[in-house]
């Protein structure tokens, strides 16, 4: 009897027991639940490079910052550089409609002792060992930070800083997802603006962006506003517009997976450099891209993908000493050019792939690619480029990824290679580049 | 005590339905690119669900099924 009073005793204890366990699992199981719809990730890249430049021709280029002209001299030249880039990620959802993604970066060679000189610490040499750490600024870098709203199952409206950099083929090579919504060939950065986006089932989807682009006084004049050095007014947004069509599906036109997007870009009286006292430099802009990607092409371990584009550049009034876009008329010219190029890798196994990707612009094409990472970027070639790669992936998460780029240049421009009369060059570029990639 | 048992099997029934999201997508994306291959929706932060869903590369082989993999906070609209 008292044994059995003893386990009927064990048994409610047990009971209890198991009945809070479970209640503290579940109270577990809901804290986490609400942890979880914000996440932090990221990418970590260790990059090294060895480039060298040989000019066949002498030419000229203007420093925009001296508004000097810079001799390029007939040589070879060498260098070598290791970078750091970092990116944390960060994705919140927290309802079945509203989701957030923001990516901090940091893009930096390594140990940089000599900074160009300033008067805030931040600037002071040897800073470089103390960034983050010594009390200097406020300095975070936002790439990204985006919100989308979903009214429906099909219609989203996304905002903020949107996620337009490092688009295709960037990944191509490196053996990512597609980092970025416009392929780099529609226009390579990062824009803020608002998006309303139309999906269907089938795999079709629409987007109309607006990205306007600013000219804002800094220095109190908020409500004159900045002129240009015909003494016209700026104006302090001018519209850019981005119009895509994708079509993502599996099982479609002989491959695993097909994705096709097409973009017409436009921006319209842009001012250039319109604080500078010799501007009155604008640009109209219309930029019409695809970019096809073929993944595992009837079944095999190939995957191919093409783009072009189209563009046709127009602009208005000249910076002193330099030109227009595209022109070395400072009154108004009209420019047509095109761009294209493909690239094909074979998956040896899942873990390592070799491929190779081709490119071609033409003198009055306006190509352009401010989040590039590359020493020599063959997306942005005036003549031909090749790219060699090798990656592979190491089971647990760490990628390496070794390449070399060979660009052939046969036209440049005064400034940033947009601006100006074109001048007929001879340059060889290469780079051989290795990148260690942790994504966590 | 009735009413937290019921609340806290709503609560667990509530977190496994949520899990079935990320499982419909997998057996989604598993019946469109395996070519009717059986690929099993195992689970837990090792299972192919997951191995799926934390995807970073272009693409990831599960069982000798090839799967495209998409990154959300590269997407305007998601």
């Amino acid at each position: 009897m008292k044994k059995l009073l003893i386990l009927g005793m064990s048994s409610m204890f047990a009971f209890s027991a198991a009945a809070q366990t479970l209640e503290e699992r579940v109270e577990a199981l809901e804290y986490a639940g609400y942890e979880n719809y914000t996440k932090v990730g990221g990418r970590l890249e260790y990059r090294f490079d060895s480039y060298t430049r040989e000019i066949k021709d002498d030419y000229t280029v203007v420093n925009t910052n001296t508004n000097s002209g810079e001799a390029r001299s007939t040589g070879k030249q060498a260098a070598g550089y290791q970078r750091v880039f970092l990116n944390l990620n960060i994705s919140s959802i927290p309802s079945d409609k509203l989701s957030f993604y923001g990516k901090l970066s940091m893009a930096k060679y390594v140990n940089h002792f000599n900074t160009d000189g300033g008067t805030s610490p931040e600037d002071s040499a040897f800073n470089d060992l103390s960034r983050g750490i010594s009390a200097s600024s406020s300095s975070l870098f936002v790439e990204r930070a985006f919100a989308n709203y979903a009214f429906s199952k099909n219609l989203t409206l996304t905002f903020g800083r949107l996620p337009t950099s490092h688009g295709a083929p960037r990944q191509f090579s490196s053996n990512e997802a597609k980092k970025g919504n416009y392929p780099v060939l529609s226009f390579g950065g990062n824009w803020d603006g608002m998006a309303l986006s139309y999906g269907l089932e089938s795999g079709h989807a629409f987007k109309l962006v607006y990205t306007p682009v600013s000219s804002v006084p800094f220095n109190g004049q908020m409500l004159d506003g900045l002129s240009d050095s015909s003494g016209d007014k700026v104006d302090v947004n001018s519209p850019a517009y981005a119009l895509i069509y994708e079509f993502d599906k599996a099982n479609f036109a002989g491959s695993r997976n097909f994705y096709f997007t097409a973009t017409y870009f436009t921006v319209k009286d842009m001012p250039t450099l319109p604080s500078s006292t010799g501007s009155n430099l604008y640009l109209s802009l219309d930029r019409t891209s695809f970019y096809s990607e073929f993944s595992g092409i009837k079944g095999s371990n190939f995957d191919v993908y093409l783009h072009g584009v189209s563009t046709v550049t127009k602009s208005k009034g000249g910076l002193t000493g330099v030109g227009g876009w595209l022109t070395s008329s400072t009154d108004s010219d009209t420019k047509n050019g095109t761009a294209m190029g493909f690239g094909a890798k074979y998956s040896l196994n899942s873990k390592i792939k070799l491929g190779l990707e081709y490119f071609t612009g033409s003198e009055d094409a306006f190509l352009y690619d401010s989040a590039n990472q590359d020493a020599a970027s063959i997306y942005t070639t005036y003549g031909n480029a090749q790219h060699l790669f090798y990656s592979h992936s190491f089971e647990g998460g760490l990628d390496i990824v070794l390449g070399h780029i060979i660009r052939n240049s046969d036209t440049t421009r005064k400034a940033f290679n947009l601006i100006g009369a074109s001048s007929d060059i001879d340059n060889i570029e290469t780079n051989t580049y290795a990148k260690f990639i942790s994504k966590f | 005590m009735k009413l937290r048992m019921v609340i806290s099997f709503a609560l667990l029934a509530g977190a496994f339905s949520a899990f079935g999201g990320a499982k419909d997508d997998f057996q989604a994306a598993v019946k469109a690119q395996c070519g009717g291959k059986d690929v099993p929706a195992t689970g837990g932060r090792q299972g192919n669900v997951m191995k799926w869903k934390t995807c970073t590369s272009d693409s990831v082989t599960i069982d000798g099924c090839t799967l495209s993999c998409t990154d959300a906070s590269s997407k305007i609209g998601g």
